[in-house]
């Protein structure tokens, strides 16, 4: 019960895009599109585990003063791997992410976990937060490709859809267009929040921050003031 | 805290370590298929980008390190290239099948690898088609992109004319001189565009070709001297200052092209009549009436030693001036009828900063740009201050107004002469 709680944290109440508002890059970039945002999701979600699992594993091992280079190195290996074996095996999903693949490096949902909770918690419970925060990243994707797709460019997983094909909204496929489902959907999820007594921001600072409970930065209070 | 600290190396250190191990593995596993699926695009580009190639074979050398591969068809329909480099956006490697026709031209560039982000590549193959070596468009927001692509088909063509039989044409030569000849030719962009002069009639039978650069600061001229062909620069009132052979060898100082040299100048006022270069045809087909010979006959000294030059002309004069702006020295031209109408005006030398002076209204040495468009309809009576002056550059200015004032006292010492 305890993990299932533990999953869906990363899936609602702290899902990172939508209320961590972390790893934004990719979320506005790679969108455009169900099929490349639900590869961009996969790809970052076998990252996140995969990292969450090792830093876990060596988190009594780790200096606490190289932390972080550490956890880049790990977090690195493992993208390189999904790199590679992407492009050795699926070059087509390989193409179409580009850059953006090699980036997940340095997308913050991966980093910001590691230095959140797996290094302070077991092997099992990163694992499942990691599975959580990943479902969570490539659900808040699709969720917003699936929008932009269907409105922009008239296509629903490159299937074309008949009546609204005829009515497409360009602006929607654009950079500006990512931003306005963006803040449409964190709109949404902020409703919902509020609405289940869950709200996700209760005032500005560390207090207000949907992942106070797991902090324990000492200064924390003083410094969101 | 020694001890803190070799634990923290010991521990970054064995982490790289079995990473490292782990990363080769891998890499050993998928990078054949990697490389296996690259071929295979490539190769199977073949067709795509040679129509009709039949039979290919391939060619060894010694190659620039953009070429990986270079086949020829044996049926004459042109060459393929397999082209690579690293000097996109990203430094990742991009990959390319190019086939060039028989007649030079690109049959088709085809991107097989593509590590930028998506969407440009189809952009770059229609770019290519169609074009030389010599090309110059980029695609805006991929500028370093297009540079590279540019630069490795450049290489292909350098081993296309090694193998293909093919002299490069002496258009293409010149190209290549561009830097030695007339490096201040470059537009705003860096990049170099001559465009070629229509040769008028009786142009002398040496010249064999006229290019002119769009800042219009002169123009290039092709010549056979003795079966010789040398690549002539000439600055913007016509006078040749460099003669290179076609392998950019320096002539200029050998008297054996001085005819071929006097050759090209003496086409250059066909060239301004042919051309409407109003100023420039007035100043270079009439006779000089006053300039340092003819300093008896109007005595400018006593105007002002700005005025330097006058140019008699059909219907009145050209007036060239100089005097000190803020960067340098500033060289401008009035063409005054005898009505005492401003028929031109041109800046033909001007040292101020591109951004601030010439983009706004000084323009291109020699050139009619904005700032010319003022004296429309002006007469010497009817410019003052506001026809001059440019707001935020009150010292260049000045100097057109100086300029300006000692043209109009030459100009009434002249009409007094002519008319008394």
């Amino acid at each position: 019960m305890t993990q299932l709680k533990n999953l869906l944290r990363g899936i609602i109440v702290e899902n990172p895009v939508l209320v961590l508002l972390l790893g934004t890059c990719p979320t506005l970039a790679k969108t455009n599109d169900v099929k490349t945002a639900l590869g961009m999701g996969i790809a970052a979600l076998l990252v996140l585990v995969c990292s969450n699992t090792v830093i876990s594993v060596l988190r009594k091992v780790i200096p606490s003063n190289v932390r972080i280079p550490c956890f880049i190195v790990v977090i690195a290996t493992f993208v390189t791997l999904v790199e590679m074996l992407m492009h050795a095996f699926i070059p087509s999903l390989y193409d179409s992410l580009g850059i953006f693949l090699s980036l997940i490096v340095v997308n913050c949902i991966i980093l910001g976990r590691a230095e959140m909770y797996a290094c302070k918690n077991g092997v099992l419970n990163s694992a499942v937060d990691g599975l959580g925060m990943g479902i969570g990243f490539t659900l808040a994707l699709v969720c917003m490709a699936t929008i932009r797709e269907i409105f922009g460019l008239g296509t629903f997983f490159g299937l074309e859809i008949p009546f609204i094909k005829d009515y497409t909204l360009p602006i929607l496929t654009q950079s500006a267009g990512g931003f306005f489902v963006f803040g449409l959907l964190i709109a949404i999820v902020n409703i919902f929040l509020n609405r289940t007594n869950k709200k996700p921001r209760q005032e500005f600072g560390c207090d207000g921050c949907p992942s106070a409970a797991g902090c324990t930065k000492t200064s924390c209070k003083t410094e969101g003031e | 805290m020694k001890k803190d600290t070799i634990k923290s190396i010991v521990v970054l250190s064995c982490i790289c370590l079995v990473v490292a191990i782990l990363l080769s593995g891998v890499n050993a596993i998928t990078d054949p298929i990697i490389k296996n699926a690259a071929a295979n695009a490539a190769s199977s580009a073949y067709g795509d980008v040679l129509p009709g190639a039949s039979e290919l074979e391939e060619i060894t050398g010694e190659f620039p390190e953009t070429v990986k591969k270079a086949l020829k068809d044996k049926g004459g329909k042109g060459f393929i290239f397999e082209l690579a480099t690293k000097n996109g956006y990203t430094k990742n490697e991009i990959a390319m099948v190019l086939g060039i026709g028989a007649d030079g031209v690109i049959t088709k560039l085809d991107i097989t690898v593509y590590p930028e982000s998506k969407g440009s590549e189809a952009d770059f193959e229609a770019l290519f088609a169609g074009k030389t070596a010599d090309m110059t468009d980029v695609i805006a927001g991929t500028t370093i992109t297009s540079n590279a692509l540019k630069a490795a088909v450049k290489d292909a063509y350098d081993v296309y004319y090694e193998y293909a039989g093919v002299e490069k044409s002496d258009e293409q030569k010149l190209a290549d001189l561009y830097e030695v000849l007339m490096p201040e030719a470059k537009d705003k962009s860096g990049a170099y565009s001559f465009t070629a002069v229509e040769l008028p009639t009786d142009a002398p039978a040496s010249i064999t070709s006229i290019y002119k650069p769009s800042t219009e600061i002169g123009y290039l001229m092709i010549a056979k001297v003795n079966d010789l062909s040398v690549a002539m620069a000439l600055n913007a009132y016509g006078k040749v200052y460099a003669v290179y052979d076609l392998d950019g060898n320096d002539l200029s100082g050998d008297s054996a092209y001085d005819s071929v040299k006097s050759d090209a100048e003496n086409a250059i006022p066909s060239i301004y009549e042919a051309n409407n270069d109003e100023i420039l045809d007035l100043m270079i087909k009439e006779e000089v009436i006053s300039s340092a010979s003819d300093a008896q006959k109007v005595d400018f000294s006593a105007v002002s030693s700005r005025v330097v030059a006058v140019y008699k002309l059909k219907n009145g004069n050209a007036y060239i001036a100089n005097a000190d702006g803020y960067g340098g020295v500033l060289t401008v031209c009035y063409v005054i009828n005898s009505k005492g109408e401003i028929v031109n005006y041109a800046t033909l030398q001007h040292s101020e900063r591109d951004n601030e002076y010439a983009a706004l209204d000084y323009g291109t040495v020699i050139g009619f740009n904005s700032y010319a468009k003022r004296f429309d309809g002006k007469t010497t009576s009817s410019i003052d201050d506001d026809t001059l002056l440019i707001a935020g550059s009150t010292f260049t200015t000045n100097a057109t107004k100086a300029c300006w004032e000692s043209i109009k006292a030459a100009n009434e010492i002249i009409n007094g002469e002519v008319q008394g």
